[in-house]
């Protein structure tokens, strides 16, 4: 796991009460307990800070895995990276 | 909720705490009261020499103080004057002990929110037990909502009352008999049905603000208005149906009856409903345009005035809450963000998103095949409250709502 994941992985956690242990990348985010939209949102927020990227509204919504939430994530703070080199 | 209160309350949970009774007076008489140190579980009764009064209530602090009984003899009321003097105790509730309680002229007591007068010569343990009894029933009944206002009238409701009394349509308007069954689809009929089985949901929406505001008057008073309006909404439509030989099944009704979850802030509740409102005004405003039956399109028209004027009232109540505290803006902002940006299944409803069975939202996806550019209209007027809300006129997308909640990330 690199840094980024470790953080997106920490978020989503902290802000939807999961404990470390149980935060699986095939996890369906629907079946977390806490994570109605509003605290969706909270989490997108979060990461969209963390990382400076901007997370599209489809996926805001649409994402279905912790797993392709992560995937997701680092692929916009790669970008972002590449693009705050040039 | 978390805002500013109008009453300093220490405690976060100000019920379980000690409440104080304070009796205030000459010390030659203080003695004599008849109330125990202690007359009942979390009570304590504190007895304050008059001047050292001012002194008593510093030292307080944030405590919780209920009821202040001030003896006064020869018609003294100064330990009210320095009670009410001080905004963070206004809450307190106050009695007098005096003798000859007749002769004392009300609107100087009343000048001072005193609860009640006791007659100190013919003072019982009992007699004063009651009155004490009675303050801190309501010093409880008062409670800790910081928009209360001093004076009835002034709460936002009662300002806003005769803008909806004169909107309000009359039955009369209406010629049932005058329908012309011809004119009508059956597509329209079925819409007919999905709109007055949608408007049961507003009967469990009625049951929750009593709930979630069960400690004001002003938008419970909206809201008892704003439940009678929408059960005329069902009724109307149930109404022309069995005009044109169609029964709406009751159990519909109790689809919706159990009522969903309370909110975590009032200002988010408030920004949800400005949203399914403002869809609905939309909503009723495109059928009436659409249906050639003239009966059915005057009702339609009267129920999208309802819906657009109670988008108005409850973004009043709203902004009331906004103008106050940050975090409420956030919370609405939130809200309006996720119910804005979020039409990848269709439009939400309450009524559809607490009730995966109810058959309100299929019947919402229904009409936006119709007209898909009915949500975008009253999504852009949703905008333009929000925009008054937070008084910042760049808000002008959902993407911006989305800015705007970022720079409030802690
Ligand atoms: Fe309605
Ligand atoms: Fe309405």
């Amino acid at each position: 796991m690199n840094d980024v994941s470790r953080e997106v992985y920490r978020i989503v956690g902290e802000t939807l009460r999961v404990p470390p242990g149980e935060l699986r990348p095939d996890l369906p985010i629907r079946a977390i307990p806490n994570a109605e939209s509003i605290k969706m949102l909270t989490v997108i927020l979060k990461v969209e800070k963390q990382f400076d990227v901007e997370i599209p509204d489809e996926a805001t919504f649409g994402i279905e895995t912790v797993g392709q939430f992560d995937e997701l994530v680092q692929m916009l703070a790669a970008e972002r990276a590449a693009a705050n080199a040039r | 909720m978390k805002t500013e209160r109008a009453y300093a309350v220490a405690s976060p949970s100000p019920e379980r705490a000690v409440h104080r009774v304070a009796i205030v007076g000459p010390r030659r008489e203080l003695d004599g009261v008849p109330l125990a140190e202690a007359p009942w579980p979390g009570v304590l009764v504190d007895r304050v020499v008059d001047e050292a009064f001012d002194t008593y209530l510093d030292g307080l602090g944030g405590e919780t103080l209920a009821v202040v009984v001030v003896v006064a003899e020869a018609g003294d009321r100064g330990p009210l004057r320095v009670l009410r003097s001080r905004p963070e105790r206004l809450r307190t509730r106050a009695y007098v002990l005096a003798r000859a309680p007749a002769r004392l002229l009300s609107p100087v007591e009343d000048d001072w929110d005193v609860e009640g007068i006791v007659d100190l010569d013919r003072l019982t343990p009992e007699a004063l037990a009651h009155a004490v009894e009675n303050g801190l029933r309501a010093y409880r009944a008062l409670g800790t909502n910081p928009l209360i206002p001093e004076y009835y009238l002034d709460a936002t409701y009662n300002r806003i009352f005769d803008w909806f009394e004169t909107t309000k349509w009359d039955w009369r308007e209406l010629d049932l008999s005058q329908i012309r069954r011809d004119l009508l689809t059956e597509p329209e009929i079925d819409i007919l049905q999905e709109s007055a089985i949608i408007e049961f949901g507003t009967l469990p929406g009625a049951h929750n603000f009593l709930r979630e505001w069960a400690d004001e008057y002003s938008f419970s008073s909206w809201a008892l208005s704003w439940g009678a309006e929408e059960a005329r909404h069902s009724l109307v439509q149930c109404r022309y149906l069995h005009e044109i030989g169609i029964e709406v099944r009751a159990k519909h009704a109790l689809y919706k009856r159990e009522p969903y979850p309370i909110g975590e802030n009032r200002a988010a509740t408030l920004m949800m409903n400005i949203i399914s409102e403002s869809r609905a005004a939309e909503y009723y405003k495109t059928l009436a345009r659409l249906t050639r039956e003239p009966v059915l399109r005057t009702i339609w028209r009267l129920l999208g005035r309802d819906e657009s004027r109670h988008a108005r009232a409850f973004f009043v109540f709203c902004k009331e809450l906004v103008d106050r505290a940050e975090e409420n803006a956030v919370a609405a902002v939130q809200m309006a963000y996720v119910w804005l940006a979020d039409r990848r299944r269709g439009v939400k409803h309450p009524a559809g998103l607490f009730y995966p069975h109810s058959s309100s939202t299929s019947g919402l996806r229904q009409i936006e095949r119709y007209a898909p550019v009915m949500t975008d209209v009253a999504d852009r007027k949703v905008l333009a409250m929000i925009r008054n809300l937070l008084d910042d006129e760049s808000v002008q997308s959902v993407g911006d709502l989305k800015a705007y909640l970022r720079s409030k990330v802690a």
